[in-house]
């Protein structure tokens, strides 16, 4: 499986390249009041409006620097839940140093998830030579409650133009 | 790690070590690394320099052209689309579909084979250490002006080599055009189907003509061409 790696505040960590729509320079979005900080606001991709979440704020509790590192990884997952209600949703996630892939193959050990309650998007932890990176799992990044909402406002006619895939 | 503002704009450092444009490969070569890496494109200084370059605030304007462009829904492509490569024969612009194109190489000398080299077999040249068998397309399409030799000495010339799958292996064949004009997709609706008039014995390769920069196009089908080329050999 590949990864597209990237780092938040001094640590290495990477999503599941099949997730990933598109990697863009970063984006200027329009906040959104009273959302948790490291939901930066929402942009515009393609026509669609799509969350954008700071893995800075939701990692290492500092927002991260805009550097031409600094990128947008847009990633597309299905709803959890009723399979006929499914929804394809799309995020976009800020990371730093969003510059190479690795493939899990080449890890050299493996340590498996351990979903704290907090953070159920934690994954597997896995060492390749000098590098540790942990795998983030995107479809749990946003808290529930939030994805539901999400949701619930894909499916409704809100005039947003959403493609059928 | 502090993020305050003093760091967050700090100017452009250049690398401190540029050392492929002393001992690299922009240089006089003598790093001893580059036995192990080759090219300096293989070294992890490099790599490590290159991460310094983009670990630097986006210059102004550049971030706000990229979000004009990512904001416009996605440009949608026929699925239906041929990618062909365009040359010029003579008077004639024709297209093969890419797949079967091996590669475009300069003119190269062709081996007469005596007896053999007629209207349609030029003879054999050398590429890339084979020898490879070499046609007049234009003896096989009966391309009056084009038949007459292999094309000439102009700038524009080139050879091409395609090749297909067949049960007794990969067949090749070169074949020198006057002109190559690049590979094109073309989309499905555009093509149009060869009128009967020009389906005849002599232009049965042509299944498609389209419209491109104001010339029609023959698309010739490489399963036609090549078999016609096969018959025409082997007699």
């Amino acid at each position: 499986m590949q990864l597209l790696s990237f780092t938040v505040g001094d640590e290495e960590y990477a999503i599941e390249s099949c997730r990933v729509i598109e990697v863009l320079p970063l984006v200027t979005p329009r906040p959104i009041p009273h959302m948790p900080a490291f939901v930066r606001g929402i942009f515009i991709h393609r026509g669609q409006l799509v969350p954008l979440v700071d893995l800075g704020w939701l990692l290492a509790n500092h927002p991260l620097r805009e550097r031409l590192s600094t990128r947008v990884i847009v990633v597309e997952f299905s709803s959890a839940g009723d399979p006929v209600q499914q929804q394809t949703i799309r995020l976009g996630v800020m990371a730093e140093t969003v510059l190479s892939l690795c493939s899990t193959s080449d890890a050299e050990a493996s340590l498996p998830a351990m979903h704290p309650a907090a953070a159920p998007y934690l994954g597997r932890v896995l060492r390749f030579g000098q590098r540790t990176i942990q795998i983030l799992d995107v479809e749990h990044l946003l808290p529930s409650a939030l994805m539901s909402d999400l949701v619930t406002s894909a499916s409704a006619s809100t005039g947003i133009p959403r493609d059928s895939t | 790690m502090s993020h305050g503002d003093a760091d967050h704009r700090r100017p452009v450092v250049a690398p401190m070590e540029d050392c492929w444009r002393f001992v690299g490969v922009n240089g006089d070569r003598s790093c001893p690394e580059l036995t192990t890496f080759i090219h300096c494109r293989n070294c992890p200084v490099l790599a490590a320099a290159a991460r310094r370059f983009f670990d630097r605030p986006a210059p102004e304007g550049y971030l706000e052209s990229w979000q004009e462009i990512h904001e416009q829904p996605a440009a949608s492509f026929a699925t239906d689309s041929k990618s062909l490569l365009v040359f010029r024969l003579g008077d004639e612009w024709l297209a093969i579909p890419t797949p079967v194109l091996v590669e475009v190489t300069p003119l190269r000398h062709v081996h007469r084979l005596p007896h053999r080299s007629g209207n349609v077999l030029a003879g054999i040249t050398n590429i890339r250490g084979q020898l490879q068998l070499c046609v007049r397309l234009g003896g096989l399409l009966d391309l009056a002006e084009a038949a007459a030799e292999t094309p000439g000495s102009a700038p524009t010339a080139r050879m091409l080599v395609v090749e297909r799958k067949t049960t007794r292996g990969p067949e090749r064949w070169a074949f020198g055009v006057d002109e190559v004009a690049g590979i094109h997709l073309v989309p499905g609706a555009s093509l149009r189907s060869a009128p009967a008039t020009i389906r005849g014995t002599a232009m049965r390769a042509t299944v498609a003509l389209f419209s491109w920069r104001d010339r029609t196009v023959g698309l010739l089908d490489e399963a036609r061409l090549l078999d016609g080329l096969s018959s025409m050999i082997s007699r």
